[in-house]
């Protein structure tokens, strides 16, 4: 079943937790996004955090740029939103911006593992895990 | 020793030597069949129709509680595939199989992605 009129913006833990096999809805998620069934999208900041956050994990240098280039296979890859407008956006971590604005100027759905962004988020726009984001798919 | 003794000794040596060659491959074969068995995992039909896929394979192939699986015919019997498994990369595979040793929980990932949040908003947009 083909949703690219349907768009998600993946945050770094949904990455994360489907390059490292936590969540197996990510993991189809994102490969449902490979495969063109759905339409998704990071921004460079998404990027710069899944490369370090894998970095802190100790994996090496060679399976981080894999995961890297197939999560470039998966989604399109968007620049960032300037600072000057994450002024509209009141929620209660400043560094979460980047992810909401991002998802925001995509009019696309926000897909996060982080349970108070997705509170916050929510006042901005539709806001899922991994699982909920299938639900909509009837993946 | 006469000619006729000689003969029978000598046709006794053969078939104890035939005799021997005979126990030794059925050994070898004992051993193959134990290996086999010792290899092999085994499953049984439940009335419903029902089986359990070994723990060792769902650890192997990342099957947990809940995964559809995909059953193909094929020649010479049912092969079960797991459906959401079937393109992952080996690098990810590998990946997934050093996150299970390391005991990396989604607890821990977004812990982590908070802190690396916090370092990259700063790198890219200053304090």
């Amino acid at each position: 079943m083909k949703n690219t009129e349907l768009k998600f913006f993946i945050d770094t833990t949904v990455a994360i937790s489907a390059i490292t096999g936590r969540n197996k809805d990510a993991w189809i998620l994102l490969d449902s996004g490979k495969k063109r069934l759905i339409s998704l999208f990071v921004n460079e900041f998404v990027i710069k955090e899944i490369r370090r956050t894998l970095k802190e994990f100790d994996f090496s240098q060679e399976n981080i740029n894999y995961a890297i280039d197939y999560i470039l296979e998966c989604c399109t890859v968007r620049k960032n939103v300037p600072k000057a407008k994450f002024s509209k956006y009141v929620i209660q971590d400043k560094n979460d911006i980047p992810i909401l604005s991002g998802a925001m100027q995509e009019s696309a759905i926000l897909v996060t593992e982080d349970n108070p962004l997705k509170i916050d988020a929510k006042k901005y726009l539709v806001c899922v895990n991994p699982s909920e984001a299938l639900k909509r798919l009837s993946i | 020793m006469g000619l006729s003794e000689y003969s029978e000794a000598l046709l006794s040596e053969q078939l104890l030597s035939d005799k021997i060659q005979t126990l030794k491959y059925e050994y070898t074969n004992i051993l193959k069949y134990m290996q086999y068995l010792s290899e092999t995992l085994f499953g049984k039909v439940t009335k419903a129709g029902t089986i359990t896929i070994p723990k060792k394979l769902r650890m192997k192939y990342h099957i947990k509680v809940g995964d559809v699986v995909k059953y193909a015919d094929v020649d010479d019997g049912i092969k079960i595939v797991p459906s959401e498994l079937t393109s992952i990369p080996t690098n990810i595979k590998e990946m997934w199989d050093e996150a299970d040793e390391k005991k990396i929980s989604m607890k821990e990932i977004v812990e982590k992605v908070k802190k690396v949040r916090s370092q990259v908003y700063n790198e890219e947009y200053g304090a």
